[in-house]
């Protein structure tokens, strides 16, 4: 089973129905012990980073999720639950950065002014490396993004995909049994629903992976 | 890169899409979930549901097709159509739409199009504009009530406004050409497209497929949309997509059915098996694929085993998605013992040819 965090960040009955799509099944939960049960957690959520980070205080669910990925348990950051991850984000009203989990080493920056913002569409990701939550994904997929920030991870290596817009920027990250990607799997079509179900086939599989490659 | 978008647009009334459609493989051709699931299958990058129903009954319909819809497709969608306030907007969003359109409400109320972007995102918010032409001059005015009441707003002034206001996207249509299919109002949507900084998707006239490259190329449009001309099959989403990547235009490539699923088996199998003996050829540090090989047989051998003895045990628990893991690394180590033995998957796929 695995749960999706609820913190009043946006829909996520299409993130749950994505997932059950792909043959999985999912539960939203808030509660900060229920968390620790699952086999899988998946951190979503659209919506400011502040406003983002205070909900997830007032919940005591920010000692839940360092824990549940110190469990080495599997993870799955999307979009905003992606920037989270980070250790603080620019993305403020006029004050200093916002600290974020600090579970990845990093920033997370607003694209340039010259670009349209938020990107709104289909773009591509293009793989850094070998995956398991991008087995069968063809190598330049389209997926979905909705976005006016962006992470930048201070070491490279948990690069797994870069998207070009404007300039090249960080569109997933891998690291040991977190993952975490900038774009809509629920909303990607065939290519989001292969995603969910590699991150299922992740989390029935557990830590003795066969890498193709 | 961003790709260019194609979108189908429903109209629905009381929870039933309007304009009869001729899609015979439809189970329920009216049903708007249906036809907005098989637009997906199709490759549509989105789908514009357009509410016409009038009465408070048609609403509550519309909201619980738009918690289906929300539960079944996995595009973005759009509903527009009788929102007039924040509350409307915070409904349809709840129910689960992606974005939300704005029209006449936006033209009486500006502030409608602040007040949604603050509380739920630029993102979310199109604002649709229904152009004129004033006859004989290079000037649109923005008319309202579905083309019915005439305004004194210049459409480009507008445009810049429902951006300031916090517009994330502008669905810009020609009452020109709407209907006509002799191709979009490029001049407008040109223009429009060049005073903003937002996306702009173009609407009205579509008839063949240069009017698609033409509203990209000419028009500056990021996104197309069409109704009827793919409701009655005079071209797909495919044909459309393309004609227009032939155009050197970036799109998101159709993936159809049949494409991934009949002879993808296959070609899967083939694909891993060349990158199995491209490893063999030229070993890479760290890869458990040449751990294998230099290891030898009966390591591949014993692998072999193990895997089928995880794919019995798989197959007696009850989740399937664990089957499918454990015959994906049989298959695999398979593919290796394949190479390891210099026998091509092919003659595999003949041998079982022969047997049908």
């Amino acid at each position: 089973m695995i749960g999706i965090i609820d913190y009043g960040m946006g829909n996520l009955r299409s993130v749950q129905k994505a997932f059950e799509a792909a043959g999985q099944t999912a539960k939203l939960t808030q509660d900060p012990e229920e968390i620790q049960s699952f086999a899988g957690l998946v951190l979503p959520g659209v919506g400011a980073f502040g406003k983002a980070m205070e909900n997830l205080n007032d919940l005591g669910l920010v000692p839940a999720i360092q824990n549940y990925i110190q469990a080495k348990k599997p993870f799955l950051g999307i979009c905003l639950g992606l920037q989270l991850l980070f250790t603080a984000s620019e993305e403020s009203f006029g004050g200093e950065a916002i600290s974020g989990l600090d579970i990845i080493a990093g920033r997370v920056v607003k694209f340039p002014p010259d670009l349209k913002i938020p990107q709104i569409g289909w773009n591509q990701i293009i793989a850094n490396k070998e995956s398991r939550l991008l087995k069968g994904v063809s190598r330049q997929a389209y997926v979905y993004f909705v976005h006016s920030y962006y992470v930048r991870p201070q070491n490279p290596s948990v690069t797994l995909t870069t998207t070009e817009y404007g300039i090249s920027f960080v569109s997933s990250i891998a690291l040991n049994n977190v993952y975490a990607i900038q774009f809509h799997p629920e909303k990607s079509s065939t290519v989001g629903l292969k995603i969910l179900s590699n991150f299922g086939a992740i989390i029935a599989k557990g830590e003795n992976e066969v890498d193709v490659g | 890169m961003l790709a260019k978008r194609i979108i189908p647009c429903l109209d629905v009334k009381n929870g039933r899409v309007v304009k009869g459609t001729q899609f015979l493989e439809l189970r329920d051709a009216g049903d708007p979930v249906e036809l907005a699931s098989m637009y997906d299958q199709s490759g549509a990058d989105e789908v514009v549901f357009l509410d016409i129903s009038a009465s408070q009954e048609g609403r509550s319909t519309l909201l619980e097709m738009v918690r289906r819809t929300a539960e079944q497709v996995f595009i973005p969608f759009t509903v527009g159509g009788g929102i007039r306030t924040v509350e409307d907007i915070r409904e349809i969003l709840k129910a689960g739409a992606d974005k939300i359109s704005i029209n006449t409400a936006a033209v009486q109320r500006p502030e409608l199009i602040a007040e949604g972007a603050q509380s739920f995102g630029s993102q979310c918010i199109v604002v649709a504009i229904d152009a004129k032409r004033v006859a004989g001059e290079e000037r649109w005015l923005v008319v309202t009530h579905g083309g019915s009441q005439k305004t004194d707003l210049d459409v480009v002034a507008w445009a810049k406004e429902v951006e300031r206001l916090g517009a994330g996207e502008i669905l810009l249509t020609s009452m020109d050409a709407d209907g006509t299919k002799d191709g979009f109002d490029y001049q407008v949507t040109a223009a429009v497209a060049e005073a903003v900084n937002i996306p702009v998707i173009a609407s009205g006239g579509a008839g063949k497929l240069e009017h698609f490259k033409d509203a990209i190329l000419v028009g500056k449009a990021d996104a197309v949309l069409a109704a009827s001309l793919f409701h009655f099959k005079e071209l797909s989403v495919k044909e459309v997509k393309e004609y227009l990547e032939s155009a050197g235009i970036a799109v998101r490539p159709v993936i159809t059915n049949s494409e991934s699923q009949n002879g993808y088996g296959a070609q899967i199998l083939e694909e891993v098996y060349n990158v199995i003996l491209d490893r063999k050829r030229n070993p890479k540090e760290g890869s458990y694929t040449n751990y294998l090989f230099a290891k030898g047989l009966d390591k591949i051998l014993k692998k072999v085993g193990e895997e089928t003895a995880e794919t019995i045990i798989a197959a007696k628990n009850s989740d399937p998605s664990e089957l499918v893991y454990e015959v994906g690394d049989l298959f695999y180590h398979i593919m290796v013992l394949l190479a390891e033995k210099g026998v091509k998957p092919k003659d595999v796929w003949e041998e079982l040819a022969s047997r049908r």
